[in-house]
């Protein structure tokens, strides 16, 4: 071989050397992302529990409609709230996946964006995100009864005015894991855990 | 005019892309299927087969890019295809469905537009090799490192780049 040909073939072996340790690094990243999420809807301590019944909350939306939230709901309809203000960028992640979900649910389920503070920016937020056709009520009260502490939060009550599912939504899955929840009858995760545990121990014995 | 490793290089660095991309399809072609379905471009009925023919398509437009320089022109075809697919959900406002494309490690991947970019480009950019008038010269070793290492070095460089943007939809900068 000539000298020519042996530089070449490790400069080769140089280059994908170090185009593998980028892969890596970035793979590292993602692993982190990955971690940095919890897994599932996670539930909060306070506000109403899971399973118990909301209390009716009259009030009304930033283009003056009356709304009652929690108690029976006159049609049976489950409401979800979804809890979101204009400066949290993981709320805004979520409006796809809400918009989606609003399609698919929306016939049985009634969608309610909650949020307070300034007005202007929720406005604002409303017209750049599209989401004219979700009402949006602005109340404090409305976050301290379901014990709403970090964003984005949702809470999915059923027709019958009782908390059906309520949690932290990071991403997608646990947006939807609040309506599997409601269709498979467990209020929350840890709960689904007890109980499949239970299922096998029955199991085994 | 194309040197003959340059444009070798090419073909065998898009054979290996869409032969990835359909080993992939093929074993997880309950999800592909599933990600074919949520493009709405094909009628309902037509769903199942095409979520098994597009991976065949694609081995042979692997195949054809490695048999003959103009098999180049399957592959940007085929690219082309998968970018009106991508565009025309996003003109629709179904930004959100899975890509389908896994081009990441792991999980979906939303559609947007700077995948039509991608395909734009890497068409045109197979499609041109394809069509360059080529310089005559025999293949010799010393190309043959230059192939194996290319191919190589794009596949991880690719590969990063999948996981760069994976992460990236992860941290929520996405608005």
């Amino acid at each position: 071989m000539t000298a020519a040909a042996v530089a070449d073939f490790v400069q080769w072996s140089a280059i994908l050397v170090l185009a593998g340790l980028v892969l890596l690094l970035f793979r590292q990243v993602g692993l982190l992302h990955e971690r940095m999420g919890p897994v599932g809807a996670l539930t909060l301590p306070g506000g109403v529990a899971a399973g118990d019944t909301a209390p009716a909350l009259h009030l009304t939306d930033i283009d003056g409609t009356a709304w009652q939230i929690g108690g029976p709901e006159c049609e049976r309809r489950s409401t979800l709230i979804f809890f979101l203000s204009p400066t949290c960028p993981i709320c805004k992640s979520l409006i796809p996946v809400l918009k989606s979900l609003a399609l698919e649910f929306g016939g049985a389920t009634r969608f309610i964006l909650a949020s307070d503070g300034d007005e202007q920016a929720q406005r604002r937020m409303i017209g750049e995100e599209r989401l004219q056709r979700f009402p949006l009520i602005l109340s404090a009260e409305l976050g301290m009864t379901y014990g709403v502490a970090k964003l984005p939060y949702a809470v999915l009550l059923n027709g019958e005015g009782v908390v059906a599912a309520k949690g932290l939504v990071n991403n997608r899955e646990h947006l939807e894991s609040l309506f599997e929840a409601q269709a498979r009858g467990v209020a929350t995760l840890q709960n689904f855990l007890q109980r499949t545990d239970r299922e096998q121990r029955s199991g085994a014995a | 005019m194309l040197d003959p490793a340059f444009s070798m290089l090419a073909r065998v660095a898009f054979a290996a892309l869409f032969a990835a991309a359909a080993v992939h399809k093929l074993r997880t072609s309950q999800a592909f299927a599933a990600s074919v379905a949520d493009y709405r471009v094909l009628p309902p009925g037509a769903v199942r087969s095409a979520a098994f023919a597009i991976p065949l398509i694609e081995l042979a437009a692997a195949v054809a890019s490695l048999a003959w320089q103009r098999g180049l022109l399957g592959a940007a075809a085929l690219l082309l295809v998968y970018a009106a697919a991508i565009a025309v959900n996003l003109i629709r406002g179904r930004g959100h469905i899975d890509c389908g494309c896994h081009w990441g490690s792991q999980g979906s991947q939303p559609i947007e537009w700077a995948l039509v970019v991608r395909n734009g480009l890497l068409a045109g950019g197979a499609a041109a090799i394809a069509v360059a008038p080529r310089a005559i010269r025999q293949i010799e070793a010393g190309d043959l490192v230059t192939i194996v290492f290319g191919t190589g070095v794009i596949a991880v460089a690719y590969a990063s780049i999948g996981q760069f943007w994976n992460n990236r939809n992860m941290s929520g900068v996405r608005s």
